[in-house]
């Protein structure tokens, strides 16, 4: 005989439980602000002099590049730009958070915006499975970047070592969707947005890579270099919100 | 008319980072332009491209081939 529910363990109502857990609003739902400063950092070559946070807009502070190299971009079989992580992680609705696997089917909402900086860089908000390699192949990031090679701002993608990206004026955010099934990466959506959330570009990418299973996925955000011969200047600064969400889905 | 066509909604422009066949690394600004080669095709196709002869492959397939890009592009241009 089945059980009837009989009454909302969060609220009390009769009926049952909200459809979906009774945790999260997930019909109006907020983006989670990224703070990194007290993340776990790979900076093999030292450019990274600071990470600081403050109203919701992250800032890294750079050593100097004198020589750029294509090591410092996003589209390189080797990456040693630096990058900050943690735990990849979907928000329980009660205080409580369950970290996302390569065994999880997922979704994610990646965003960067309010973006400034003092040289031609990448900014990005990624998933990674190994964000301590310098080995592409072996980090596996999948993410979107806003970047401003000259004065004009644009956003892109960026899937391992290959990315795809335009400029427009007004771009004022980069926005992407990630999905992720049973140790595969499956594809990458970007976009930019006007200041008006109105679309400007969108690109996509099928992903089908084999990941390795039962292994944390990694949140990853840093600045690579736009590219092999981008220098940069003592102090320069990189600040912008770094957001996503993410949803584990029971299939 | 030609077999061969293209997705024309998904033609962009854009600056890309990306593997070539070859395994060469492009860097360049440019478009994306997904071109349909019927599965009936493809036998027919490989069997006439030889890629060690400068001339391969012949104007019979090379110019459907090329006229389902072009076509693609002229129109994305003119858009």
């Amino acid at each position: 005989m089945p059980v009837a529910p009989c009454f909302d363990p969060t609220t009390g109502a009769s009926g049952g439980a909200t459809p979906g857990g009774g945790g999260s609003p997930l019909g109006n739902l907020n983006l989670r602000t990224i703070d990194p400063s007290s993340w776990a950092t790979t900076d093999p070559d030292t450019l990274l002099k600071d990470v600081s946070h403050a109203a919701g807009v992250t800032s890294f502070t750079f050593n100097t590049l004198g020589a750029g190299s294509a090591v410092y971009t996003l589209g390189s079989a080797t990456q040693n730009f630096p990058r900050r992580y943690t735990d990849l992680q979907a928000d329980n609705g009660d205080g409580t958070f369950t970290t996302l696997t390569t065994d999880d089917n997922i979704l994610l909402y990646l965003r960067v915006s309010d973006y400034t900086t003092a040289f031609a860089s990448r900014l990005f908000v990624a998933v990674a499975v190994d964000p301590t390699s310098t080995t592409a192949s072996t980090q596996l990031g999948y993410g979107i970047f806003m970047y401003q090679p000259t004065g004009t701002p644009g956003d892109g993608l960026w899937d391992v070592s290959s990315t795809q990206q335009n400029t427009n004026v007004n771009t004022d955010s980069a926005n992407g969707v990630l999905n992720f099934s049973l140790t595969r990466a499956v594809g990458l959506t970007s976009f930019s947005l006007t200041g008006a959330d109105i679309l400007l570009n969108l690109r996509q990418r099928t992903l089908s890579d084999t990941l390795p299973g039962s292994t944390n996925l990694k949140l990853v955000v840093g600045v690579a270099t736009n590219t092999g011969t981008t220098t940069i200047a003592d102090n320069d600064v990189v600040s912008g919100k770094l957001e996503y969400q993410a949803f584990k889905l029971n299939l | 008319m030609s077999n061969y066509h293209c997705d024309y909604q998904q033609v962009r422009e854009s600056g890309v980072t990306v593997e070539d066949t070859d395994g060469t690394k492009i860097d360049t600004e440019g478009f994306i332009i997904p071109i349909i080669i019927p599965l009936s095709e493809v036998g027919e196709l490989l069997a006439n491209y030889d890629p060690a002869s400068g001339t391969s492959p012949g104007v019979t397939y090379s110019r459907p081939l090329s006229r389902a890009i072009l076509d693609a592009l002229r129109r994305k241009v003119e858009e």
